[in-house]
């Protein structure tokens, strides 16, 4: 659906993107992860053809989008992270404009359908500046959808959305991916990515320093699986009795609480803790499989990239004195 | 460039004049506009129908001209204040990149401002060559040919003004800035050739010696005047009109496409501008 080709910004001296290459194919969701100023912004722009690339290519279905940008802006839609609207305008009067620009046939039926999974029915003929901060936001998916595009590129999606909303909206995308619509989402609240996303890519100085599935990221960093154990009371020697067991490859204390990190979660290795539970006569409060969240791993990715490279600085500082 | 894209960006073009026309026609400013320019262009009219039966003599060869002229000016200069205020506001409120996520580039964004614009004008013009005929009928003046070339430079010098506002807005993509820069200009041409006449009367009444200060100061409105002569709208106008009723038609075409070449050069370099300056601010 869309390809980038070793795509990079740069902005004077200021590199902003360097060599990006990423796909996303019809039906994937893709979230694109980075902290603030690491180039999500601008690797969006040059997607959207609004940005011109120092070099490298974009491409939305085999066809670049600098030669043949109006055929291709129509296939994608956007929801940026602060709403932008005309205040003299009511919504339906907005997103009939917009349906207008994309040639929509049969826009007042797609709109209807759209305010109404959106509940936005009610307020359609309300002027836009009348609206909350959620209802703008969900407006913007309106607008966005409403030439039911081939790639969605949502930018901190459900940020100013309640909790039923953030439903609502989850499962509008869900549905539209299941459609065949890529989902490029960009953001910060990586609980709610977790739940859409198929693959991820984190962009870090411009780079693009991991893209894997979830568990693949995982296993790069080499998070892995861990049983939280809580006991009444626990004392040293009985920790290092589990921390003795072979297919243990780490473990964390916290007061009574264990997490032991294991590859696999086998009945065979369970039986194990169990008799070892038995023998040291310890008393088990909780006992739960637990598995890194894209937080965690997007921390630790993160992190490490920030240690590699500023080890690589302090060896050239030293080469250099 | 292939038909497909021109008939894309033809139809953003359309989609957005059309909006932009509804929004001006909804709002009471252009009425307010038209009825003030009415009132003040019937004034002047009447004025100088009394001035010519009092003193039998007559001002201008025709008597239509001053009043249209304001009427004209009036007009165009709130099209050209107001298509450049919102184009500032759809940078400052981001809907310009809005519009550029989608189907529409800097060329077609401007274009669908520039030809709304120019559609309303059309519209005040039908009702100004109404008011004309009218006059004309009530008053049992003539209905002298040179009045359409009057109305056609009229369209013109609107489309160079408007074309000055969107020059502005896209160099400071910003209302306020762009309300004083623009402002400023207008005083500045308008208020040259104005202190230019006034001095040039005075020095033929008052001066007696060659060395009188009053002449040097003007020389130097003069000059200024004869170099702001071939950039301001309003001079190429007048120049324009007073060779067609004079029928000095060399005169006449030259001004009428020097007009057309720099509306062309004011909306080239807002385009090149708002390109180069990028969806946002650096």
């Amino acid at each position: 659906m869309i390809e980038t080709k070793n795509l990079t910004k740069k902005f004077g001296n200021f590199t902003a993107v360097e060599n990006l290459s990423l796909s996303i194919d019809h039906g994937e969701s893709y979230g694109f992860l980075g902290p603030n100023g690491s180039g999500k912004t601008t690797t969006i722009l040059m997607l959207l053809g609004v940005l011109k690339p120092t070099s490298g290519e974009v491409k939305i279905e085999g066809q670049s989008v600098q030669t043949d940008s109006f055929n291709l802006k129509k296939k994608i839609g956007v929801v940026a992270e602060y709403q932008k609207y005309y205040d003299e305008m009511t919504a339906w009067e907005y997103i009939q404009f917009f349906a207008d620009l994309y040639e929509v046939a049969d826009k007042e039926a797609k709109a209807n359908l759209l305010f109404d999974r959106l509940g936005l029915e009610k307020w359609k003929n309300v002027l836009i500046k009348g609206y909350s901060t959620g209802m703008q936001k969900k407006l913007g998916f309106a607008r966005a959808l409403i030439h039911s595009p081939q790639l969605l590129i949502l930018d901190e999606p459900v940020s100013g959305l309640d909790p039923f909303s953030i439903t609502q909206v989850r499962e509008l995308l869900l549905d539209v991916k299941s459609k065949g619509c890529a989902l490029l989402i960009s953001s910060h609240i990586l609980s709610e990515i977790e739940k859409l996303v198929d693959r991820v890519g984190i962009i870090y100085k411009g780079n693009l320093i991991a893209q894997d599935t979830m568990q693949g990221l995982r296993h790069m960093v080499g998070q892995r699986n861990y049983l939280q154990l809580s006991f009444k009371t626990i004392n040293q020697a009985q920790i290092q009795n589990f921390a003795d067991l072979s297919f243990v490859k780490k473990i964390e204390t916290k007061s009574n609480q264990l997490k032991l990190f294991i590859d696999q979660d086998t009945e065979e290795y369970r039986a194990e803790i169990g008799q070892l539970i038995l023998k040291n006569d310890l008393v088990v409060l909780e006992l739960e499989k637990k598995e890194p969240n894209l937080e965690e791993t997007f921390i630790t990715i993160t992190e490490n990239n920030f240690k590699q490279i500023a080890d690589q600085v302090s060896s050239t500082g030293e080469k250099n004195e | 460039m292939n038909k497909q894209k021109m008939k894309q960006q033809m139809h953003a073009i359309l989609v957005l004049q059309k909006r932009m026309s509804q929004t001006r026609f909804w709002g009471v400013g252009i009425f307010l506009v038209m009825s003030i320019s009415f009132i003040i262009a019937s004034v002047l009219l009447i004025n100088q129908l009394n001035y010519t039966q009092t003193n039998t003599i007559l001002l201008e060869k025709e008597i239509m001209l001053i009043p249209l002229i304001i009427n004209a000016i009036l007009i165009a200069l709130y099209l050209s204040f107001s298509s450049m205020v919102q184009i500032a506001r759809e940078y400052e409120q981001g809907t310009y990149e809005l519009l550029l996520y989608g189907p529409m580039d800097e060329k077609t964004f401007l274009l669908g401002y520039f030809i709304s614009q120019i559609k309303i004008f059309l519209i005040c013009l039908l009702a100004t060559i109404l008011w004309t005929l009218i006059c004309i009928r009530q008053l049992n003046l003539a209905l002298q040919p040179e009045l359409f070339l009057i109305f056609l430079l009229s369209l013109l010098m609107t489309t160079q003004l408007i074309s000055f506002g969107i020059l502005f807005a896209s160099i400071s993509r910003n209302t306020r800035t762009s309300v004083i820069y623009f402002s400023l200009t207008m005083l500045f041409l308008a208020g040259i050739a104005l202190a230019d006449t006034i001095i040039s009367r005075l020095v033929t009444i008052t001066v007696s010696t060659a060395n009188d200060p009053l002449l040097i100061v003007r020389d130097v409105l003069a000059t200024i005047n004869s170099v702001i002569q071939w950039v301001s709208p309003f001079s190429l106008m007048v120049n324009a009109i007073n060779a067609a009723l004079d029928q000095v038609w060399s005169i006449f075409t030259f001004n009428s496409v020097l007009i057309l070449i720099e509306i062309i050069l004011l909306l080239s370099i807002s385009i090149w501008t708002i390109r180069r300056k990028g969806v946002r601010a650096a």
